[in-house]
């Protein structure tokens, strides 16, 4: 099966620093993927890169085996954006937005994204600046959506929203994917808000890939583990390490067959799994410690 | 692609069509001044058999007098007007596109951004040469009888006749939209393509206009009561031209120098009739000028050269926006 987004040693360089480098990742079609890292990892170069805003330095980027930089009307016809901050021409009527969309592309859905808007109750007469910070992002969403595209790529949809936006912002979201398999990027700081509607995981620190994979995988993969700090440089595959005077924390990588671990530690270490939150920001502090 | 680009200039359009109004308003009725004093002071008559005459001249000179100020205004007011309308219009294609972070939207809809910003380049500037080519329009008929008298190679007529406010207020919206994708910012931008658009316009108009053709010369019988000049009043009959220079010369076919010409009007400025004495000395005076009937090649080659520049900058743009990613 073809990979809904495929990239291949993809690097984007801005003047002399790269935003992006030897970026491989393979996204399965049907995905909804938590994009995760700190501010300047490259989330955005991606995003850009895979709409076909940018050009890639180097590698390239498959949105369903076709090239995303080709900038054809086909291509384009098959990723939805939400940018950052969702911008919207500020002076149009949502009903002049959703014109706009049909106007400018060929399989736009109108009434499905009156249909939602009019759910939502968002006035089709009101100008999208007169409209809040949470309407505002139903209609970009709305927007993107309508064009009925095959990937869905959005960029920190949450970041400006308070947290009742943020929940019907999630709903659509989690709605849209049920009804149009539609395959979903998707990035964010707030990692909690991610857990409910992501089933896949990429981060991205530095412009390098971190880890990637299937959230319920990556769990099942990784143990935190406490013990007496001696024995700890014996333990194999450690992600993050705590110490205090006596005592370690260890975020460990086993292997999906987790049983393993217990036959290698010492009776006096403790398991337990490992929540998203934790694990995420136990890739980010590794990264910023071995750099 | 059309609705959307109507959308997003209609604002401008209006503006545009009130500018018309607004001049078509003021220049109307005095149009019709104008018109009426020609007639009133027998410029017409004057113009239609002879110019030299002592009474033509004071009628024209009158005529002149009495409307040189409003044309002159209108040159000095006006030459910035399209440079500063394209350059706000040019500027706001990109500039408000990315200050306002819509490029975002705009370019990932199913529309290729080279596809999209040609056209919407196509439409504006079809626009724009429709508002200009109107203006020009009210401006001929209000200048015409002017234009009788002082040619219409005068600045007030050249700017603002024919194809040159066009292909003016095109460069300037040209500068305008490439320093929008450059700076990404709307009023720098603006700033930038105004400066950049006088420093092309005002050399063209002072230095290389004069040089499109070689330019014509007659020698005609001497004299030192010559008027140069933008409105100077016709001594000679027929459509008057644009006069560069009058050099008397001598039999030989030498032109004078300042300093002779100099000496010889401090010493025929006291004699009753100064231009016997000239010709008793064989001088003639050399006119060196652009005929009358030469208007629409210089208009041509004008519009060609802002015209030709606009073009060049717009494919630039579009490629810059198609291969170098945004």
């Amino acid at each position: 099966m073809t990979a809904a987004l495929e990239t291949e040693r993809l690097g984007m360089r801005f003047g002399r620093s790269w935003a992006l480098r030897d970026c491989t990742v393979s996204l399965p079609a049907g995905a909804v993927v938590a994009l995760v890292g700190p501010n300047g990892a490259g989330k955005t170069t991606l995003m850009n890169l895979v709409c076909g805003l940018l050009r890639p330095t180097e590698g390239r980027v498959r949105v369903f085996g076709e090239d995303a930089d080709s900038g054809s009307a086909e291509a384009l016809a098959r990723v939805g954006f939400v940018a950052q901050e969702h911008p919207l021409y500020r002076g149009m009527t949502v009903a002049e937005l959703l014109r706009m969309g049909r106007a400018l592309n060929p399989r736009f859905d109108r009434n499905l994204a009156e249909m939602r808007l009019g759910a939502l109750g968002i006035p089709l007469d009101r100008r999208a600046g007169a409209l809040s910070g949470g309407q505002q992002a139903q209609v970009a969403l709305a927007l993107a959506l309508s064009k009925r595209p095959e990937l869905l790529v959005l960029d920190e949809p949450l970041a400006s929203l308070d947290p009742v936006a943020r929940r019907d912002f999630t709903r659509t979201l989690m709605s849209a994917v049920a009804e149009d398999e539609v395959t979903v990027l998707l990035s964010s700081h707030v990692i909690a808000d991610l857990e409910a509607v992501c089933d896949r995981l990429l981060v991205l620190d530095h412009g390098t890939v971190r880890l990637d994979g299937a959230i319920d995988d990556v769990l099942a993969a990784h143990r935190m583990i406490s013990g007496p700090r001696e024995a700890a440089a014996d333990v194999p595959g450690v992600v993050r390490a705590v110490h205090s005077e006596r005592h370690s924390d260890l975020l460990v990588r086993t292997g999906v067959e987790a049983e393993s671990l217990q036959h290698v530690l010492h009776p006096t270490w403790q398991e337990h799994p490992v929540g998203l939150e934790e694990l995420i920001l136990a890739y980010l502090e590794q990264s910023a410690v071995t750099r | 692609m059309i609705w959307f680009t109507w959308r997003l200039h209609r604002a401008q359009v209006y503006a545009g069509l009130a500018l018309i109004a607004l001049i078509t308003a003021i220049f109307l009725p005095y149009g019709h001044a104008v018109r009426g004093s020609f007639a009133s002071h027998g410029v017409g008559t004057c113009l239609a058999h002879d110019t030299g005459g002592e009474s033509c001249q004071t009628a024209m000179i009158a005529f002149v007098q009495q409307f040189n100020a409003i044309a002159n205004h209108l040159s000095t007011w006006f030459s910035p007007i399209p440079g500063l309308i394209g350059a706000v219009i040019g500027a706001g294609v990109l500039g408000r596109e990315y200050e306002q972070g819509t490029w975002r939207l705009a370019w990932t809809q199913s529309v290729p951004r080279g596809r999209w910003l040609t056209q919407r380049i196509l439409l504006v500037s079809a626009g724009l040469t429709a508002i200009c080519l109107t203006l020009s329009l009210v401006f001929t008929w209000f200048r015409s009888p002017m234009d009788q008298v002082t040619g219409r190679f005068a600045p007030g007529a050249f700017d603002l006749e024919g194809l040159s406010l066009t292909g003016y207020t095109l460069f300037a919206f040209a500068l305008g939209l490439v320093a929008g994708l450059l700076l990404r910012r709307t009023v720098p931008a603006i700033v930038v393509a105004f400066a950049g658009f006088m420093a092309v316009r005002m050399p063209v108009e002072f230095w290389l206009r004069q040089r499109y053709v070689t330019p014509a010369s007659k020698l005609s019988a001497p004299t030192l009561h010559h008027t140069m000049g933008p409105s100077a009043v016709p001594v000679t009959p027929g459509k008057p031209g644009w006069t560069l220079s009058y050099d008397l010369v001598n039999a030989s076919g030498h032109t004078l120098t300042g300093a002779e010409q100099g000496r010889l009007e401090e010493q025929v400025r006291t004699m009753h009739d100064p231009d016997a004495y000239l010709r008793g000395l064989g001088l003639h005076l050399k006119t060196v000028y652009q005929p009358a009937d030469r208007f629409w090649t210089f208009q041509f080659i004008e519009f060609s050269i802002f015209a030709g520049l606009a073009v060049v900058l717009l494919a630039f743009a579009v490629q810059r926006l198609r291969h170098r990613g945004v």
